[in-house]
């Protein structure tokens, strides 16, 4: 028995493919980074409930380069499956993307990964291929759907079978390694790993394939068909894994947890921390979850709750909402909410905005929570119309059952309408959940209505009323300045040539322009160096200078030079001022003109 | 048409400057106006108020210094011992200049915050508001000497950042006022109280002023603050109280001569002259003029002065939406 790839053919009446995969978790308004944080996070909490302690969690960017990366592709064979059928994705308009990624795969000298570990969880137990709710590795590697994970357990997190699909998706070329160590089961099965592929379902000769793809031990006495290498094999493949990345990532046989290794992901590490904190800062500050980030320069990180200003109001206000206290004050109110229909509704708690410490983009959210450990999502319940605020509510435990059913596949929203949870609770779910959803927004925005605005402390009166009287008796303004009327009759170019210990010199080029008059007018010039005098620049005396052609002779010198020339339609003077021995001083370089016309044409005004 | 002159004067000027490292030095000084704001590189005018404004106790100026020994040496080549940081702070009003800092560079070795407070400075009232310059210049302590590069008056570099009043404009005085009577307290909002009906020869300030109710003062501030319907309030609030400083002028003005700067027939003239409104007919029809003569003055000042205070625009601004379920 050897290392293969396995990959399903489309088959019989409705056919397996990987359309389904791809496209059947909405995933709302959350971004690939923060599904991928929402999900390992919900993962390895449900996975972590019924183990003592606390849940561990890491991110970790690993990069293989040059001779390592190769390693890995011969490793997981990779090349085997995918490269003949390169040419077969690149063909099809919808796999381009696809197509160009893998081929980027194995041209580029580097692959990067995101490696989600976790510890203190159950790991991937149960029987590698059933799928009874404790058979977990049977149903994150090779099962989607499977919408039983929670039944009887409303704390509960995941409840669909689609998030697993955020790591095939995070993956460009939709390959993932999983890797696993848990408690011994038959035949002292503890460890695990498997390759998972979601290619797209494509022909390839004359077979239609679906796309799921796993690269595993064949199995005994069945062709072509993996199972997850097992103990010492999937130990062995692991260690390699961890070589060929040069970091040691290995799992011992008591480390119980799971390894999802994404390769070439297209995520962010920077950008998961941020959604960790925003989504899951109840269970972080309740010590259920502990997250570590891992960049490639093995620089641990870790989420940083109390250094986002924009969460610090929804963090206080969770603290409130947990507490047995209720708190009516101007800009503050915490209330437990009224029964309905026989069940505690759960707890709010508003405050108003606080305009120096969180991000505008969360005015009038309320962070909703039904004691997963993550919040929800930030539901917009305010009116603009009002004063600004946030809140947070904390759904009771005894209407969990409802809320879990009335949740999308993102977990984004709890809605009155869902099947499932008409489906489950026919009577009193959709009352209940319609319940949460209205009362929350009626008292959020009677809160805020309640909220009168600040007023300014100014001590100076600059209201609208002191501004319009203001302008209404603002009397006369004066006279305007004087304004310059005329057209310079030349173009003038003033720019320093060098300064060095000696001297330093500046071109003073005149030519003609536009507004140059077609007969000879008379251009008298005071050129003039002044040493600059405090911070201002203010000229305070005046430095001999020379005034030199452009052939180098002299052609005036002195504190005051002046020199005259006739100027008409086509001339070009160049002149270089030279301020001998400047120092450590600084000079303003000055030029007067007069223009004096000879004729009545004289000069054009503006 | 183009005119034409004979004889025309311009000039050029240029900087000679020993060093240019303004783009260099750019990040050493930040600043910020007001306690909790964040610091700027923003220099030049950074406030500007109407005349009467409390530069003095609203604001609270701190300039952030960065560590700069090191970009001071590589950029003039020369030792920072002699050098050090200065700030000062100028009243504008009365033309004096405080040295509020002075610290070698050599010393600033990590970033330094100096706190400005203005009303320590009791023989200042920065009543035109003020300047702070933070500059690099030879230390106070050096003595002359030849081998120095600069002089005193020459700086290697400067930024500074100014609170000014804005021209020819006074912030307007409200009298909020603490009514005895409680019929007062609860029902007057705001009212013209006249003190003087020289009108033509009297400062307008001494004229009369507008007394509002102390009571409502915090609500007439929401009102004001409010985006939706105050701005409306307000504006109808002032053109109500124009039009009776208007009014009230065009009766009493002294339209035989010409009328004192500063008297409220002056102000209210140009603001009539505005809009291209005969201050003199106008007064006229109202001291002389027959009984319709002087209501349709006072249709045509109303007209204008709704115009003048905008009163439509801020009607047409208004959204209605999110009022309904009340």
């Amino acid at each position: 028995m050897g290392a293969i790839w396995e990959i399903n053919e489309m088959e019989g009446k409705n056919p397996v493919h990987t359309g389904g995969f791809l496209t059947g978790y909405d995933h709302r308004q959350f971004s690939p980074d923060e599904v991928a944080a929402r999900e390992s996070c919900q993962n390895s909490m449900d996975a972590g409930r019924d183990i003592d302690g606390i849940t561990n969690l890491v991110f970790q960017r690993l990069r293989a380069k040059g001779t390592q990366k190769t390693e890995l592709l011969k490793l997981l064979r990779i090349k085997s499956i995918l490269e003949p059928r390169l040419r077969v994705f690149s063909k099809e308009d919808r796999n381009k993307l696809f197509a160009n990624n893998l081929k980027q795969f194995f041209e580029e000298d580097t692959v990067q990964a995101l490696l989600i570990r976790d510890f203190n969880t159950c790991g991937l137990g149960g029987k590698w291929n059933r799928y009874e709710k404790h058979d977990h590795f049977a149903r994150l590697v090779c099962a989607l759907n499977l919408d039983d994970k929670a039944d009887g357990d409303s704390n509960s997190g995941g409840s669909f079978g689609l998030g697993k699909t955020a790591y095939a998706k995070s993956s460009k070329i939709n390959t993932v390694i999983y890797h696993s160590v848990f408690e011994p089961i038959q035949h002292n099965v503890h460890r695990r790993l498997m390759v998972s592929g979601v290619y797209p379902k494509h022909k390839l000769g004359k077979k239609n394939y679906g796309g799921f793809a796993y690269f595993g031990e064949e199995e005994k006495n069945k062709p072509n068909i993996v199972a997850p290498f097992q103990n010492k094999k999937a130990l062995e493949y692991w260690d390699k894994i961890s070589d060929l990345f040069g970091v040691d990532i290995s799992r011992t046989s008591d480390q119980i947890g799971t390894d999802i290794l994404i390769l070439m992901d297209s995520l962010d590490l920077g950008d998961i921390q941020k959604a960790v904190e925003d989504y899951y800062f109840p269970a972080l500050i309740s010590k259920q979850l502990s997250v570590t980030f891992i960049n490639e320069r093995q620089t641990k990180t870790y989420p940083s709750i109390q250094a986002r200003g924009d969460l610090d109001q929804f963090v206080d206000l969770y603290k409130k909402a947990m507490s047995a206290k209720d708190e009516a004050e101007e800009t503050l109110e915490v209330a437990q909410l009224n029964k309905r229909h026989g069940y505690r509704i759960g707890k709010v708690a508003f405050q108003s905005f606080k305009n120096d410490s969180i991000d505008k983009s969360k005015e009038n959210l309320v962070a909703i929570m039904r004691g997963t450990g993550m919040v929800i999502n930030y539901v917009k319940m305010g009116s603009d119309q009002f004063e600004p605020a946030v809140g947070v509510f904390v759904a009771s435990e005894e209407i969990h059952k409802f809320l879990q059913f009335a949740e999308n596949a993102a977990h984004s929203e709890w809605s009155e309408h869902s099947q499932r949870l008409q489906r489950n609770f026919p009577d009193t779910g959709k009352k209940v959940v319609a319940h949460v959803n209205s009362i929350g927004k009626k008292r959020f925005q009677d809160f805020q209505k309640r909220l009168q605005p600040d007023v300014s402390t100014t001590r100076s009166e600059r209201g609208l009323l002191a501004r319009l009287l203001t302008g209404a008796l603002a009397g006369s303004t004066g006279m305007p300045k004087p304004e310059k009327f005329f057209l310079n009759p030349v173009s003038i170019h003033l720019t320093q040539k060098q300064r060095v210990h000696e001297k330093s010199v500046w071109n003073l080029t005149i030519r003609d322009c536009e507004n140059t008059p077609e007969s000879t007018f008379n251009l008298t010039m005071y050129p003039s160096v002044s040493l600059a005098g405090d911070s201002k620049l203010v000229p305070i005396k005046h430095m001999h200078i020379h005034v030199k052609g452009s052939d180098g002779s002299t052609v005036v010198e002195g504190t005051k030079p002046e020199m005259s020339v006739d100027f008409n339609k086509g001339s070009k003077i160049d002149y270089y001022i030279e301020i001998p021995n400047p120092g450590q001083r600084n000079y303003i370089v000055h030029c007067k003109f007069i223009a004096t016309s000879k004729d009545d044409h004289g000069f054009a005004r503006k | 048409m183009v005119l034409h002159e004979n004889k025309v004067t311009f000039s050029v000027s240029r900087n000679d400057l020993l060093f240019k490292i303004d783009q260099k030095f750019q990040d050493i000084f930040r600043f910020r106006l007001k306690d909790g704001e964040e610091f700027t590189h923003c220099q030049g005018t950074v406030l500007e108020e109407s005349i009467g404004f409390d530069f003095q106790n609203e604001c609270t100026p701190s300039v952030e210094i960065q560590p700069m020994q090191e970009l001071f040496e590589s950029v003039t080549a020369h030792s920072s011992t002699n050098f050090s940081v200065f700030i000062t702070i100028e009243d504008l009003a009365l033309s004096i200049r405080r040295v509020v800092f002075e610290k070698q560079v050599s010393e600033l070795s990590q970033k330094t915050v100096v706190n400005l407070n203005l009303s320590k400075y009791l023989d200042l009232g920065f009543h035109r508001g003020f300047e702070i310059k933070c500059f690099v210049a030879r230390s106070e302590s050096i003595g002359y000497q030849a081998n120095l590069i600069w002089s005193k008056s020459q700086v290697v570099y400067q930024t500074f950042f100014v609170a000014k009043t804005s021209e020819g404009e006074a912030l307007f005085e409200i009298t909020w006022r603490t009514f005895t009577e409680s019929s007062e307290r609860q029902g007057v909002l705001c009212y013209v109280e006249w003190n003087s009906s020289e009108v033509s020869s009297v400062p307008h300030t001494d004229c009369f002023e507008v007394v509002a109710n102390n009571e409502l003062k915090s609500q007439f501030k929401r009102l004001e603050n409010n985006p939706k319907f105050g701005e409306l309030c307000v504006r109808m609030i002032a053109e109500k109280i124009i039009r009776e400083l208007t009014e009230v002028t065009l009766r009493y003005a002294d339209i035989d001569s010409k009328p004192e700067e500063g008297s409220l027939h002056q102000k209210i003239q140009v603001l009539l002259e505005e809009g291209s409104m005969n201050f003199e007919q106008l007064a006229h029809e109202f001291q002389n003029g027959d009984t319709l003569d002087q209501m349709r003055a006072v249709s045509a000042i109303s007209r204008y002065l709704q115009g003048h205070t905008r009163i439509g625009q801020s009607l047409n601004k208004v959204q209605f939406g999110g009022f309904r379920d009340k």
